[in-house]
């Protein structure tokens, strides 16, 4: 079906796609948690966080306001903050919510959407599911024990320097921007080679063609919200094709998981916390997206 | 790798990053991988790229400082064998680190940029039924001059016009890439965009059926300009533009080879 140059060619198109565009958000991304790093002090965040660990949380899922990420660019910010002595829960949160609850992403799912139910959806539920999902690590307060051990190249000095190295200010931000980078920027690499081969060689119209029932339309969305991995920037203009032939449900189930995981955003999250943690990011909300996208066919008119 | 060697190796590799996004910017050739309103994104990116290599030649300094063959103090007292196979595993690691951060730059300089072609189609297949607009749709797309419309603003006509039947008998005048499809008969091909919204990753393809008895060799991806009189067409139970055409005449490609819903 497919010659070699022509599938090579069209993997790399689709592959350098995905990379310069992502790459563009993880590089502010790494710059603005090499900007934490420089400027901010543990004791700053622990200033302006309430102490309530449910309030923290519900602060933490607002965070996107102040710090507009898109999925690629939160998870070093959020590493950075977490080390910075930011409560997991919290920091949690922000990881989930921060790609969607952000003045940009609002913006731009307004612009497709309007003033509708889908519009209102994406930004409670992705805030709420954020949120509640944040919360289950209030039963783990233990940061270390979720986060993923350094690795010996960050032990002898190397890469995400846990030791102060000797610059600071601007030129330490930087420092830790481009170590940033390079930790995240392979799993971006492998994320999107993944997508681009999926993209390439798994026709899509099998995904579309299974059906747009109450239950199976919202697992092909979701399957289509991985297989894509596109920008949460974005994504509101792509669902917007869907909109007329899938349950309203499933479309807003392509809104609300999207930007929380895809296949390049769950690879980055191996970079940061263990094994364990990273299923928990994935399966809670894919739990709660399925089971608020099914209640939502089975029960509205929308 | 050693220490300093990574921090060389990262200086290198951003600015390689910054240099092929400027090159690309420059040849027009980014537009092969994004929609075109990203284009300032990708001018920041190039620029954060050099930024990022700044800060990597900045902190050869601490690279020097630790690069006494990595060896830390309490290695000489203690455990030197286990100091050595740390030092090994780290060398390990930057050596993977910098190799997977290579891959994307490898790629875009032995891989001929191209946009995406006929072979996405058929993972992809074809869009028969695209809003409106991304903004939600507006009916004054349909009132374009039938001699303008691209493919995509047929493709709405048919799916959004009060009465789709009045594109019948309609001048037509469109560029596309051909493309083969085996269901239809030798005299028709289907002439094809893709539409991008973010990136290469969301394209979208549409197409119009094209009936042209007289030059039945053309190849895929060939770009065509078609001229020709509108009807509407049926394949695979959807309805498409069909081009009756008048003459098919190969064409460079655009210089905006995708289309922007």
């Amino acid at each position: 079906m497919f010659s070699v140059p022509d599938a090579l060619s069209g993997f790399t198109t689709v592959f350098l796609g995905i990379f310069i565009e992502a790459a563009a958000f993880l590089m502010l991304g790494s710059l603005a948690s090499g900007l934490v790093e420089a400027f901010v002090r543990p004791a700053d965040l622990a200033r302006w966080l309430p102490k309530n660990q449910v309030v923290a949380t519900v602060v933490g899922g607002l965070m996107g306001l102040a710090f507009p990420v898109c999925e690629c660019g939160v998870v070093p910010l959020v590493r950075r903050l977490l080390r910075k002595g930011l409560p997991l829960p919290a920091g949690i949160a922000f990881l989930l919510a921060a790609p969607v609850f952000n003045p940009i992403v609002i913006l731009s799912t307004f612009a497709a959407f309007g003033n509708s139910p889908i519009f209102w959806g994406r930004v409670i539920l992705s805030i709420t599911i954020a949120v509640l999902t944040g919360l289950v690590f209030t039963f783990n307060r233990n940061a270390a024990a979720v986060l993923r051990a350094p690795e010996p190249a960050l032990l002898l000095g190397g890469p995400l320097l846990e030791t102060a190295p000797a610059v600071s200010g601007w030129a330490r931000a930087l420092h830790v921007a481009v170590d940033e980078f390079f930790d995240m920027g392979r799993y971006l690499a492998v994320g999107a080679g993944l997508a681009a081969v999926l993209q390439t060689f798994v026709p899509q119209n099998i995904l579309l063609g299974v059906g747009s029932g109450p239950v199976v339309s919202v697992a092909v969305m979701i399957g289509l919200a991985v297989l894509l991995s596109v920008c949460s920037t974005v994504d509101s203009f792509i669902a917007l094709a869907f909109a007329g032939s899938f349950t309203t449900g499933s479309v807003l189930a392509f809104l609300v998981f999207g930007p929380m995981v895809d296949i390049k955003s769950s690879l980055m999250f191996l970079g940061v916390f263990k094994r364990k943690t990273v299923a928990y990011l994935i399966v809670l909300p894919m739990l709660m997206t399925v089971l608020a996208a099914v209640f939502i066919n089975l029960n509205t008119t929308w | 790798m050693s220490l300093r060697l990574y921090r060389l190796a990262q200086v290198g590799l951003m600015i390689g990053l910054a240099l092929f996004l400027g090159w690309r910017i420059a040849t027009g050739d980014v537009l092969f991988y994004i929609n075109q309103r990203f284009l300032p994104l990708i001018v920041v990116g190039a620029l954060s790229a050099a930024a990022l290599a700044y800060g990597a030649w900045a902190s050869r300094a601490s690279a020097d400082a630790h690069s006494h063959d990595d060896v830390a103090p309490t290695d000489v007292i203690g455990d030197i064998a286990g100091a050595r196979l740390r030092q090994q595993a780290a060398a390990r690691s930057r050596a993977w680190r910098f190799g997977l951060n290579s891959i994307p730059l490898l790629l875009g300089v032995l891989i001929p940029a191209a946009p995406l072609g006929s072979s996405a189609i058929d993972s992809r297949g074809l869009n028969a039924d695209v809003p409106l607009s991304a903004g939600g749709g507006s009916q004054t797309q349909l009132e374009i001059a039938p001699e303008k419309r691209s493919i995509l603003d047929w493709v709405r006509a048919i799916n959004y016009a009060s009465d789709p039947s009045e594109v019948r008998g309609l001048p037509a005048d469109v560029i596309g890439f051909v493309y083969r499809v085996d269901s239809l008969p030798d005299d028709q091909f289907m002439v094809a965009r893709f539409m991008v919204t973010c990136c290469s990753a969301d394209a979208q393809a549409v197409a119009a059926i094209v009936t042209w008895p007289v030059n039945t060799d053309l190849t895929d991806n060939t770009w065509v300009r078609v001229r020709g009189t509108m009807d509407i067409g049926q394949l695979a139970g959807q309805s498409y533009p069909l081009i009756e055409a008048v003459s098919v005449e190969p064409t460079e490609q655009p210089e905006h080879p995708y289309m922007y819903p």
